[in-house]
């Protein structure tokens, strides 16, 4: 009853104990006698991985869970298998939904095994600033396009616009002084650049260098390139598969700075820098609303909500109008701004991305909920 | 994937197609020789097909392609093209690009010669011989003479101001440099130990190629030949360029129409189609090839160690290309020896020097003012196509042709200029109806030494026949 009641009244995505906090939804769970409570790190097929006291990582097959208490939601258990749906739900709450990359594990192992790793080695500064000094002359989109850099995939909200170099990109060396590529936005001026990157070819189950910056900077993209646009189908995070050549990536935000680090992958400052404005300590789903303003955006989360939907054309296009309405409150505060935005128009923005999607939430389909639960 | 006919139609399978038993299954949409629509069909033999090819309808992932067409379509003559549907060693690879001497073509410069996919699109640089005419207007033609598509995304002009006695060319970055004083008594001697200085001291038709002994020899462990060279260390010089006209044998084109897609039949449409639209597959194939083929470029040091310092990529077969490669000059003795080490076979070399003084030059990028189509016709949207590096690609098939005209302005004769030609984009290969029906290998090509040994094999078996034919076949423009 009480799973029937929590299902029936749901709480929302805002309330989600792991949704707020960045972290997986914790857990306690009696399985083969033995009690374990931790965060929930990774929902596979068949396991739960979780995190438990001073790094211990444990794996706990659903088959052998008697009792499971998950903060804020409750999963139907049946022989010893949560649903379908409910796998899916505790894998959006949980911290990897796309899996646990093996760097972290041999983070915790290490932190387990009493050895330190610092995740951002001593050089890393000054790796940074070297990168800055030489890709200065790149300010100019001609100097980037005459010295071999090209675009690949279109201007992606949190990621901008990737220009590679290929030949940086196959012959490899993470040269603080050559980075594989330059990453541009679309400014009210033309494009500026904002960031560099560079690229490490793996081979399958080849761990992300350590240098410069610790291997939980690094992410990786080896499908397509329209796969790899999509946030939902990114191959972020990927480490363990078995494809036998991967392209490892590592971020560096040095001209438009990040707001969560430098090294880290999304840097939600973009759109803000596209529109011309500055947003000091804004939250993510303002930063995102504000990505709908930007040229070609409409056209980016439509390919991205059509994907959820799969062929259902007629989801796809009562998605597609929320997106449009959404589109416009968004942009009544983009040209109401100039300069700083405030808390009241950030306030604004956070509330025009929340509610959309919410609402493209309650569609149907497991598919477009999950990632409407994604972009919250 | 698209289906080219015999009789000069197309059909076009929007969601794919399957080859079974000498037959093309799918959806198919099915347009005549003059791009009209005709009909939907679901079957074609195999024996009707010249050729096959995917294509996509996005680039960049999510952005729709535009493509425009010259409005002078083209319909394939029957007799070269039913006879190089037949055989993998037809002319090919890349778009062609010529300046009119006196009413007769001559041959400048061939465009990304190994952009066979999308993401493999890549920007060549070409030092052209030709200069503007009268009203400071350069003119080049852009043929397609293959059983290809073309997709060109941008071509521009780069002038090169420099001073008379200098030679502008690309450096291996594709930046042009000039160089001057060229170092005398210079030697030069190949693997086999023969001394070829004269065969390659000047620009005059004598070729160097692997000896037949050395290309003979080649083995899962060493299949290099190489070129050392050694020359009195230039005073008062920092780095010195080794300057060469060469172009690829046609070993290249034996590995690929041969290798990656004569023998797997309808399974390289696959792999172009699908393995080369993904990032890991591609990457691979790049990192592979880049490491076996192309030029490595290595200094010895007082020691006797080799320190590889600069790495020339492949060309193609076609186009005779000027390219310079910048390296250190290092202390120590009283001379330099350079090695050039290359896959056997790999390089017909017109001309090495090696020239002292080498400096970058002040540039002009000018893009394109006019496209005109084989009709004189003005082609603003060919033009506006191949304005920039972006989504919108001029789309060409085989026998056309267009010209490109740049405005440089007539100059000052006082200060020489030197003209490089900018190319960007990709082209894909017709996979021959041929191919398909007598598919030998059961698997897609996969980047490995072992089938790079065995198309070195194939080749010397085949070379003599091989040069002869390619040149001779092909596809006449309109």
């Amino acid at each position: 009853m009480i799973a029937a009641a929590a299902c029936y009244t749901g709480p929302s995505a805002r309330s989600y104990y792991g949704v707020k906090q960045g972290s997986g939804i914790r857990v306690k769970v009696l399985a083969d006698k033995h009690l374990t409570e931790g965060e929930v790190l990774e929902v596979r097929d068949s396991t739960l991985v979780l995190l438990g006291k001073k790094c211990a990582v444990t794996m706990v097959p659903f088959r052998a869970i008697r009792k499971a208490a998950f903060g804020g939601v409750s999963p139907a258990y049946h022989d010893g298998w949560p649903t379908p749906d409910e796998r899916a739900e505790l894998k959006m709450l949980s911290r990897f939904p796309g899996g646990t990359p093996q760097a972290v594990l041999d983070e915790y192992a290490h932190c387990r095994s009493g050895t330190t790793v610092s995740a951002v080695r001593p050089d890393a500064n000054e790796f940074l600033a070297i990168a800055k000094r030489t890709t200065s002359r790149y300010q100019q989109l001609d100097s980037a396009i005459a010295a071999g850099y090209r675009r690949i995939g279109v201007d992606i909200p949190s990621l901008g616009e990737h220009w590679v170099n290929p030949g940086l990109v196959m012959s490899g060396p993470i040269d603080p002084a050559r980075p594989s590529v330059l990453i541009y936005v679309r400014g009210p001026s033309g494009p500026v650049l904002a960031g560099v990157a560079w690229t490490k070819v793996l081979k399958a189950g080849e761990s992300y260098p350590d240098a410069p910056a610790g291997r939980d900077a690094w992410h990786e993209h080896n499908g397509t390139v329209a796969a790899e646009s999509l946030p939902m189908h990114h191959d972020h995070m990927a480490m363990g598969t078995t494809e036998p050549t991967r392209v490892a990536i590592l971020h560096a935000w040095i001209w438009i700075s990040n707001p969560r680090g430098s090294w880290v992958a999304e840097n939600w400052a973009l759109p803000f820098a596209r529109a011309g404005l500055r947003a000091d300590g804004a939250p993510i789903g303002a930063a995102r609303a504000m990505s709908l303003t930007a040229p070609g955006a409409t056209e980016y989360y439509e390919r991205v909500v059509a994907t959820a939907a799969g062929g259902d054309s007629i989801t796809f296009a009562r998605a597609r109008t929320l997106l449009v309405s959404a589109v416009s409150d968004a942009m009544v505060v983009r040209r109401s701004a100039s300069g700083t935005l405030g808390d009241a128009e950030l306030a604004r923005l956070a509330a025009v991305w929340s509610e959309l999607w919410t609402r493209i939430g309650g569609e149907p389909g497991e598919p477009l909920r999950a990632l409407a639960m994604a972009m919250q | 994937m698209k289906a080219h006919l015999s009789d000069g139609s197309t059909v076009v399978f929007q969601k794919g197609a399957t080859v079974v038993r000498n037959r093309v299954y799918g959806n198919g949409v099915r347009y005549g020789p003059m791009l009209q629509l005709v009909g939907r069909t679901s079957a074609i033999p195999l024996d009707s097909v010249i050729g096959m090819e995917a294509f996509r309808t996005e680039v960049n992932g999510l952005k729709t392609i535009g493509y425009s067409v010259l409005a002078t379509a083209a319909t394939l003559a029957g007799g070269v093209a039913l006879a190089c549907a037949m055989d993998p060693k037809c002319f090919g690879s890349c778009p062609t690009i010529y300046a009119d001497s006196a009413g007769t073509p001559v041959l400048e410069a061939e465009g990304f010669s190994y952009s066979i996919a999308p993401l493999l699109e890549a920007r060549d640089i070409d030092r052209l011989r030709t200069q503007p005419d009268s009203q400071g207007v350069v003119r080049l033609q852009v043929w397609n003479e293959a059983l290809e598509t073309h997709y060109i995304n941008h071509l521009a002009l780069v002038e090169a101001t420099h001073a008379a006695g200098e030679f502008v060319l690309p450096d291996e970055h594709g930046r042009p440099v000039a160089v001057a004083q060229y170092v005398s008594g210079m030697t030069a001697h190949d693997r086999a130990g023969h001394d070829i200085t004269s065969r390659i001291a000047r620009a005059d038709g004598v070729l160097f190629s692997t000896d037949d002994a050395t290309l003979g020899a080649v083995s899962a462990e060493d299949m290099d030949d190489d070129i050392d060279l050694t020359f009195a260390r230039p005073i008062g010089s920092d780095s010195v360029a080794i300057v060469l006209r060469m172009r690829n044998s046609l070993l290249n084109t034996i590995l690929f129409y041969d290798y990656m897609l004569a023998r797997p039949g309808a399974r390289s449409l696959d792999w172009m189609g699908n393995d080369l639209g993904r990032i890991g597959p591609t990457v691979a194939l790049g990192r592979w090839y880049n490491g076996k083929l192309g030029m490595r470029i290595s200094i010895q040091d007082t020691s006797g160690d080799w320190e590889q310092v600069s790495k020339l990529s492949d060309y193609g077969p076609i186009a005779w290309r000027d390219v310079a490669a910048v390296i250190p000059v290092r202390a120590g003795g009283d001379s330099m020896h350079v090695r050039i080490a290359f896959l056997a076979d790999q390089w017909r070399i017109d001309r090495l020097a090696v020239a002292a003084r080498v400096r970058r030059v002040p540039m002009r990028t000018i893009e394109a003012s006019d496209v005109e189509g084989a009709a004189g016709t003005h082609e603003k949207a060919a033009l506006a196509a191949i304005g920039s590096a972006d989504e919108n690609y001029l789309q060409t098939s085989p026998r056309q042709r267009f010209t490109v005209s740049f405005d440089v302005g007539r100059g000052n004769a006082a200060e020489p200029r030197t003209f490089l030609l900018v190319s960007q984009g990709y082209y894909t290969e017709w996979v021959r109806g041929s191919w398909m029906t007598g598919a030998r290998d059961t698997t897609a090509f996969k980047p490995e030494d072992a089938t790079l040994l065995r198309a070195l094999q194939s080749w010397r078996a085949e070379k003599d026949s091989m040069e002869k034919q390619f040149y001779r076949s092909r596809i006449p423009v309109q």
